[in-house]
């Protein structure tokens, strides 16, 4: 683990699925590894490896910390640093552009499932 | 706790073996915790267990990747790590294909067990014109045949025939069809013939007996690792190219 955290949130870009998912999790405030997993699996896949290895990467790239650990030391808590939060705005802003973009192309999210 | 369960969490409790040293001490206790509240959560206990097998070796070869460096060792661990998950890839596919061999004449004997009941088991495949087993036609085909035995597992119908006779498989899966009702076993009556047999113990004692060839699933198997056996050699070629690359540079692998 190495702290090469980059202060530019655009440097972070694009996040994958899984990555994208956590930071979401953490934005309503801190959680334990197993809550971050139940609501990231709302819109993606996710197993313990997949979580915790992301979970490592955040908090080596400075994106995540670590704010405590419950009474029994079997949960870690994990919050969004300043950073974290610019990065998932900075990539929300990303995937917006995104959709506007198919917009006008003529995508609509209705015909999906046609 | 339920057995099935602990043998899952057990099973992955020894997976996380594979992660480097640092990472398991570090995320072991949650991640099993993780993978606990998870299988309780689970609709299909057997589609999560393959997801976690899954999970865990792919997280463990991107953590090993993430650290590894061009030493002997860490490449020794991420050719097992990749080789461990072909060959998961192949048991399960053997084993998708195998059960499937046992759908058909699983139905054909559920079918026949539903009817025998108000009539004579031993009247009902006398009628169908018999298959020859040992043929290439029927090794070929999918289509299962159907036999009748009596209490001591002599063979009193059947609608297809071993070398012109009826087929007789070993007497010893009779007793174990009466012990343990619906039974599925492969039977090789001689090389180059194997049937996937289901057999049940039908009201009146008598057993009730389909089988399929199980050429075309044992090809479809032989193909497949076939094409596993040129991904591992890839593999190790690209880990051997991967090393030579690394230790020509003097860096490490990327994280």
């Amino acid at each position: 683990m190495s702290s090469t955290a980059s202060a530019s949130p655009e440097k972070h870009l694009p996040l994958t699925p899984a990555v994208f998912a956590i930071l979401l999790a953490l934005v309503d405030g801190e959680k334990h590894g197993y809550a971050i997993m139940q609501e990231a699996r709302q819109h993606t896949t996710m197993g313990p490896g997949t979580l915790y290895g992301s979970i490592d990467r955040l908090l080596a790239s400075g994106l995540v910390r670590e704010t405590g650990i419950s009474e029994d030391e079997r949960r870690r808590y994990y919050a969004l640093t300043a950073l974290g939060k610019r990065v998932i705005m900075a990539e929300t802003q990303r995937l917006e552009r995104a959709i506007q973009l198919a917009r006008r192309k003529g995508i609509k999210a209705s015909e999906a499932k046609a | 706790m339920k057995l099935s369960e602990r043998i899952v969490l057990s099973l992955y409790r020894i997976e996380l073996h594979l992660y480097p040293g640092k990472f398991r001490r570090r995320y072991a206790p949650e991640m099993l915790e993780a993978a606990q509240l998870s299988y309780s959560e689970s609709r299909s206990p057997l589609l999560f267990s393959l997801s976690l097998a899954i999970d865990g070796i792919v997280g463990a070869t991107r953590e090993h990747l993430r650290t590894a460096t061009t030493s002997v060792p860490s490449m020794a661990v991420i050719t097992m790590l990749l080789t461990f998950s072909l060959v998961a890839v192949s048991v399960f596919h053997q084993q998708i294909l195998r059960r499937g061999a046992d759908r058909a004449p699983q139905q054909i004997v559920s079918s026949l067990k539903a009817h025998a009941s108000s009539i004579e088991e031993a009247t009902i495949l006398q009628a169908a014109a018999p298959a020859e087993i040992a043929s290439p036609a029927w090794l070929e085909s999918q289509s299962p045949f159907t036999a009748i035995y009596n209490a001591q597992g002599d063979v009193v119908s059947a609608n297809a025939t071993l070398h012109g006779a009826l087929p007789q498989p070993p007497r010893g899966i009779f007793k174990r069809m009466r012990d343990s009702g619906l039974y599925k076993v492969t039977w090789q009556p001689e090389s180059g013939i194997r049937v996937a047999l289901v057999g049940e113990p039908a009201a009146s004692g008598q057993f009730l007996v389909a089988g399929q060839s199980l050429i075309k699933a044992e090809t479809r198997i032989s193909r497949f690792d076939h094409i596993l056996l040129w991904i591992w050699a890839m593999e190790l070629f690209g880990m051997l190219l991967l090393y030579q690359v690394r230790r020509a540079k003097g860096t490490s692998l990327p994280s």
